[in-house]
């Protein structure tokens, strides 16, 4: 049965976010600079049931994804691709009962698409907004987000691959 | 009249970093080593029109107002300080008296020399004297807070090269706010005040228009991540989790002269 407007996505999907900036930290992972802002974790849509959502797309609805990425910044005058953040639906899925894997608050990513242009996009939610849970939510996708920088995108491609990613 | 000291000779580099490098006047092969003081060129004879060249590894560095008071006083060549608030149209610069001037002037001849020798950036020099000089009741305070620009200056290129790309609104697609000067500022000075115990910190843009500076700690570390926000302007705000879990945080406030003191008493207190 194919997903609607709202839905939960498939726990073996994958949510992709593009970096449009250099985010890096030395190390290879990324800054919590990456994770932040009103235009990263922005409020709930209206009528959304859910509090703060972040912009991503679903793996298995993208075409292609190198295209995709490479599309998005060329249409923004000076936004460059610096590669893409990704995890899978599972790691992201919380209940809220804290560190370590989990937020101290509900985390799901819905299947959010907008017509016609971004049929692949998902948001990722949190079900709880208090003061302090911006710099809660970074510090948390800081360690759960994995990324890759552009000559990598092939490893989040073949993510499809696995036995129980879902068809598109 | 128009006068040059260049640095031994056109185009090779000063013997000595910031102490003892020869100097000659143009049109004169060398400068007497021992000038009489009538010989001593007067600041009368100092105009606007001073023209003053420092060479090095054929880089040319030019300040002219900074140049004038260079070598009127690392050379001893004012016999009044007077003058040079005659003769400069900056006159506003001098807060203090006639002694003053003139150690600040020598130390900061050989801090300027020094600081050039590591660095081709003299642009801001300037600005950078006139700044040390204005802001400051007293020799020491002016120094200091010489010492202190200059450092910010070579800083600033890093600063400003890494950030400085990000002053645009919608820079991530996303609708990020823009990096502002002020916020590139006010992070330069809060670096300059942070206690050197976690090492530097991991900066990257955030989307806020906010500079993220972040610490990552491991293993038998007491802390596990520590956020630090400086920006949209000259505010900071804190977020920290320990190794057992427990967060904290503080919020935004401004960037004072007092930061520096809640700086050392937070990374005091988070390396227990």
């Amino acid at each position: 049965m194919p997903m609607v407007d709202g839905d939960s996505a498939d726990p073996y999907d994958v949510w992709t976010r593009i970096l449009t900036s250099d985010q890096w930290r030395k190390d290879g992972r990324l800054n919590n600079g990456a994770f932040s802002g009103r235009s990263f974790l922005q409020d709930a849509a209206t009528g959304r049931p859910w509090a703060q959502e972040v912009s991503g797309s679903l793996l298995s609805q993208i075409k292609n994804l190198r295209a995709e990425c490479e599309t998005f910044c060329s249409t923004l005058p000076g936004t460059e691709f610096h590669g893409i953040m990704f995890q899978s639906i599972e790691n992201l899925r919380s209940n809220g009962d804290g560190y370590p894997r989990h937020t101290f608050f509900p985390t799901d990513v819905c299947y959010t698409p907008i017509e016609p242009q971004n049929r692949a996009h998902a948001d990722l939610v949190t079900h709880t907004k208090t003061d302090d849970s911006a710099k809660e939510v970074r510090d948390w996708l800081q360690d759960m987000i994995q990324a890759v920088k552009p000559d990598k995108l092939n490893a989040v491609w073949s993510m499809r691959q696995a036995p129980n990613f879902p068809k598109s | 009249m128009k006068a040059s000291i260049v640095a031994n000779a056109e185009n090779t580099a000063p013997a000595s970093q910031g102490h003892g490098f020869n100097i000659t006047f143009r049109g004169y092969p060398t400068l007497p080593s021992a000038m009489t003081h009538q010989d001593r060129w007067r600041v009368s004879t100092l105009e606007k029109d001073v023209d003053l060249l420092l060479e090095k590894q054929k880089k040319q560095f030019e300040d002219i107002s900074f140049l004038t008071l260079l070598m009127s006083k690392a050379f001893s060549y004012v016999s009044d300080v007077e003058l040079i608030r005659q003769h400069s149209a900056w006159r506003d610069m001098f807060r203090f008296n006639s002694g003053a001037v003139t150690t600040l002037a020598l130390t900061t001849a050989r801090c300027w020399l020094t600081y050039n020798l590591n660095s081709a950036d003299t642009g801001e020099l300037g600005k950078v004297l006139y700044t040390s000089l204005s802001n400051s009741t007293t020799e020491h305070e002016a120094y200091n807070l010489l010492l202190d620009q200059l450092n910010d200056s070579q800083q600033q290129d890093t600063l400003t090269s890494r950030f400085s790309r990000y002053n645009k609104a919608n820079w991530d697609g996303y609708g990020a706010a823009p990096i502002t000067p002020e916020t590139i500022r006010a992070a330069r000075r809060f670096l300059r005040m942070l206690p050197s115990v976690f090492g530097e910190p991991e900066m990257a843009p955030g989307s806020d228009g906010i500079i993220a500076m972040e610490w990552l700690f491991e293993d038998e570390h007491p802390l596990r991540k520590l956020f630090i926000d400086v920006g949209p302007g000259n505010v900071w705000s804190v977020y920290f989790r320990r190794a057992d879990g427990k967060k904290g945080t503080m919020p935004e406030e401004p960037i004072t002269a007092d930061t520096k003191i809640k700086l050392e008493a937070l990374f005091a207190q988070l390396s227990k």
